[in-house]
C-alpha cells in the first residue's frame, strides 16, 4: 500500500487509464477519486489524463483474460451510486491481471466481493425499472420520468427498444437530467439542464384511470400486508408510477 | 356499461387465481410488431397485499352456466355481470403495454353459453392481438374444460401459455362442490394442451391451479397430485391459492381465517419438489399428512432426520448440501465451487450466501460446530427455528417465485 491518490475523469475510460497506469507501475493505488474534497499532506495526487488507446488496451484485455463476467461487473459496479466504486474497480481488475478467469470465485478479497455486490445492485434496479417505468401518451409520444438510486438510464435502454420499436419513447432521469430519445431504431442520450421536458407530460386520463381502477380491484383486501408491497416495490419508485400516484404525501 | 366498470367487474372476478408468473417463454418482437415475452418475468407493480402485478388478469365474461359452491360466479350468486367485446380486450391490452403497466394478458373466463361459444371469443381476442395490433407480448389463457380439442390447438397456437385449472384436489371433491365439471373432461382438456404442447406452440407450457382449504383433502393428498402433475402430466407450474370464502353454503368450511400460512407451506414444498430434489413422501406421510404450521418444510425434514446432521460443509455432496436449512441451491453451488480453492469456514459460508442463522444448527466447518456441541439437540433446534404464528410477522418472501 502507499500513498497514491488518482484523480480521474469520471468516465469508465478515464477509470481504464487509472488501472493501465497501475499495472504498468506496478503499484496500488490508496483512492480513485473524481475530484478533491479535502486535501491533505500525506496524500500523493496524481491527475492522470483520460488516453483512449490505452484504456482501450484494458477494455479488450478484460474479457480475454479474466472472462465476460469481469467486464460486465465492472460495467454495472461503475454505474453504482457509492463514493468507493473506483478504488475497488480497480483493485478488482489488478487482482484479475493476476488470478485470471478464477477471480470471480475468490471470496476472500474484498474488492471482489464489493465490485461483484455493487454489480449486482445495479443489475437488480435496472431489472426493477423494467417493470416500473410508467409511460404517459403525448400524442403518441410515450414519456416517463425516473429518479433511480444508481445511473441505470442506458441499461433500459435495449429493453424498451426491443419491446416498444415502433414508438417514439422518452425517459428522463430527474435525478442526472439526462434523458433517452427513442424513435425510429435510434436512441440519443441527451443531457437536460436546459430543457423542460414537462410539456411532455399529459393527463392521459383516460388509460391511466383504469389502471388504477383495475389495480384497486386486483387487491385482495383481507390480505393486506403492506411490508411485504414495499419490500418489493420500495417507496422512493412510487412518485412516478401512475397507480400510486394518491399514496404520495 | 363503461369500459371502467366492465374491467372493475371481470378484473375483480378474475383475482382469485393466484397465478402471476409470466416467465419461461422467450419471444422477440418482430418487425413492426408490439412487444416481447421477456424471459426472466417482470413485475410491474405490487398490489398492497404483496402479489406481483404482471398481467392483464381479467374474465371476458363473470356470467356462468355453471354453478361451482365456491366460485364467487356460479349462475346462482347475484353479483353484477359484466362481458367485454374481443376488440375492447385488445385495445385495453395494447394500451396497458404501450405504457408499460403490465408484461401481457392473461385471460379466462366463465362459461357463457356453451363451452365451445366461450371458447371461441378466446380465440378471436388472441388472434385479435396477435394479428390485427401486432402484438407479440405474452398471453396466457385458461382453456374451458369440455370445449372441442380442435378450437384448444387454435387459441394453444397463439398463446404463449394455455392452462387449465384442477381447481380440487379430488374427485370426491370435485363432485361435492363442481358438480358441473367433470375430473375426466378436466384431464381431457389437460391431455390435449399436453399434446400440443411443443417449442413453437404454447412455449411457456401449462400450469394449473388448486385451491387449498375448500375441502377436506390433507396436504399429503395435494402434494401427490403435485408431483403427479409435474411427473407425469409435464406440468410447468402448480399453484395454490388459499380458500378466501365468498360464499355461503353449507358444504363449504366454515372459516375464520384465509389459510395463508398453509398456502406459504405449499409452495415452500413445491419448491423443495422442484429444485432440491425431494420427493413427497420425504416430507409428508400417510400418518402425518399435514405441514408444521410452525417450521419450514425443510427445516422440518431435517428435525424429523436429526441423526443424519450435522454434515460437513467441505466434503458434503451436493444433495447433501441441498437439504441443509439456510443453504439454497445458489449457495450450495457457491459452496462446491469455492471449496475447490480454499477450506470453507463460516465466514466464508457468509460470503456465499448462505444464512447462517438457519444452517449453522445442522453443519461443520473443518470440524468444528459453530455453537457448542452439547447444544446440538433436536429439541433445543426445533425451539430456535420456530416462527412466530402471526404470518405477517414473517417477513415472507414471496415464495422466492422470482427468484430463480
Ligand atoms: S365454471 Fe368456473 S366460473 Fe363457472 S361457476 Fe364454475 S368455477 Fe365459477
Amino acid at each position: 500500500m502507499n500513498n497514491k491518490v488518482y484523480i480521474y475523469d469520471g468516465t469508465i475510460e478515464g477509470l481504464f487509464t487509472v488501472v493501465y497506469k497501475c499495472m504498468v507501475e506496478k503499484t496500488i493505488p490508496l483512492n480513485v477519486i473524481k475530484d478533491i474534497y479535502k486535501p491533505s499532506l500525506f496524500e500523493e495526487y496524481i491527475n492522470v489524463d483520460t488516453d483512449y488507446d490505452l484504456s482501450n488496451k484494458i477494455f479488450k484485455s478484460i474479457p480475454k483474460r479474466m472472462g465476460d463476467l469481469t467486464l460486465y461487473n465492472v460495467y454495472n459496479a461503475f454505474l453504482v451510486n457509492k463514493n468507493d466504486k473506483e478504488i475497488n474497480i480497480v483493485n478488482y481488475l489488478i487482482n484479475g491481471y493476476k488470478y485470471g478467469k478464477n477471480i470471480n470465485r475468490i471470496k476472500d478479497i474484498d474488492s471482489v466481493i464489493k465490485v461483484q455486490k455493487y454489480s449486482n445492485m445495479v443489475r437488480r434496479e435496472a431489472h426493477k425499472l423494467k417493470g416500473f417505468v410508467r409511460f404517459e401518451d403525448f400524442n403518441n409520444i410515450l414519456y416517463s420520468k425516473l429518479s433511480p438510486e444508481h445511473d441505470v438510464l442506458e441499461l433500459l435502454v435495449p429493453h424498451f427498444k426491443n419491446r416498444l420499436s415502433n414508438e417514439t419513447w422518452i425517459i428522463e432521469d430527474i435525478k442526472r437530467k439526462k434523458a433517452v430519445f427513442y424513435k425510429n431504431n435510434e436512441y440519443k442520450l441527451i443531457s437536460t439542464i436546459n430543457l423542460n421536458l414537462d410539456r411532455f407530460k399529459s393527463n392521459d386520463k383516460e388509460y391511466k384511470d383504469l389502471w388504477k381502477s383495475f389495480i384497486k380491484s386486483v387487491t385482495i383486501n383481507e390480505r393486506k400486508n403492506l411490508r411485504c408491497q414495499m419490500n418489493f416495490m420500495p417507496k422512493k419508485y412510487w412518485k412516478y408510477m401512475t397507480e400510486m400516484e394518491d399514496n404520495n404525501e | 356499461m363503461e369500459l371502467k366498470d366492465k374491467l372493475e367487474i371481470l378484473s375483480d372476478a378474475a383475482k382469485y387465481d393466484a397465478s402471476c408468473s409470466s416467465s419461461g417463454s422467450n419471444r422477440n418482437n418482430k418487425q413492426g410488431g408490439i412487444g416481447n415475452a421477456h424471459y426472466s418475468g417482470i413485475c410491474h407493480s405490487f398490489t398492497s397485499d404483496g402479489r406481483c402485478v404482471s398481467l392483464l388478469k381479467i374474465l371476458l365474461t363473470n356470467s356462468c352456466i355453471y354453478d361451482c359452491k365456491y366460485c364467487i360466479n356460479r349462475k346462482s350468486n347475484d353479483v353484477k355481470r359484466a362481458m367485454f367485446t374481443p376488440e375492447e380486450i385488445a385495445n385495453i391490452t395494447i394500451n396497458f403495454y404501450r405504457r408499460n403497466y403490465i408484461e401481457g394478458l392473461f385471460l379466462s373466463s366463465a362459461i357463457i353459453k356453451s363451452p365451445n361459444y366461450t371458447m371461441e371469443l378466446l380465440y378471436q381476442t388472441l388472434y385479435l392481438l396477435r394479428t390485427k395490433y401486432k402484438f407479440n407480448g405474452y398471453i396466457h389463457v385458461k382453456a374451458i374444460p369440455g370445449s372441442d380439442e380442435n378450437l384448444i390447438k387454435k387459441v394453444g397456437a397463439l398463446a404463449d401459455r394455455i392452462s387449465t385449472n384442477v381447481e380440487l384436489p379430488s374427485n370426491e371433491s370435485l363432485k361435492l362442490l363442481a358438480p358441473d365439471k367433470k375430473e375426466d373432461k378436466i384431464k381431457n382438456t389437460m391431455s390435449t394442451i399436453k399434446s400440443i404442447r411443443s417449442k413453437s406452440i404454447v412455449p411457456a407450457g401449462q400450469t394449473t391451479q388448486l385451491i387449498i382449504g375448500a375441502t377436506k383433502d390433507s396436504d399429503y393428498s395435494i402434494m401427490k397430485l403435485s408431483e403427479n402433475l409435474y411427473n407425469d402430466s409435464k406440468l410447468k407450474r402448480v399453484y395454490y391459492s388459499a380458500y378466501v370464502p365468498v360464499n355461503k353454503d353449507n358444504v363449504l368450511p366454515m372459516i375464520k381465517e384465509v389459510p395463508l400460512k398453509r398456502e406459504n407451506r405449499l409452495y415452500q414444498a413445491d419448491w423443495l419438489l422442484r429444485y432440491y430434489n425431494f420427493k413427497v413422501d420425504d416430507i409428508l406421510t400417510q400418518e402425518s399428512p399435514n405441514f408444521n404450521l410452525l417450521l419450514d418444510p425443510k427445516a422440518d425434514y431435517a428435525l424429523k432426520h436429526i441423526n443424519l446432521y450435522p454434515v460437513e460443509v467441505n466434503t458434503a455432496s451436493y444433495n447433501t448440501l441441498l437439504k441443509v436449512p439456510g443453504i439454497g441451491v445458489t449457495s450450495a453451488k457457491r459452496i462446491i465451487s469455492s471449496r475447490r480453492f480454499t477450506k470453507i469456514n463460516f465466514d466464508i459460508l457468509k460470503k456465499l450466501g448462505v444464512v447462517l442463522k438457519r444452517a449453522k444448527y445442522f453443519i461443520t466447518c473443518d470440524g468444528k460446530y459453530y455453537a457448542s456441541s452439547s447444544l446440538f439437540n433436536k429439541s433445543y433446534i426445533q425451539k430456535l427455528l420456530e416462527e412466530p404464528k402471526d404470518i405477517k410477522k414473517v417477513s415472507y418472501k414471496q415464495l422466492n417465485l422470482f427468484e430463480e
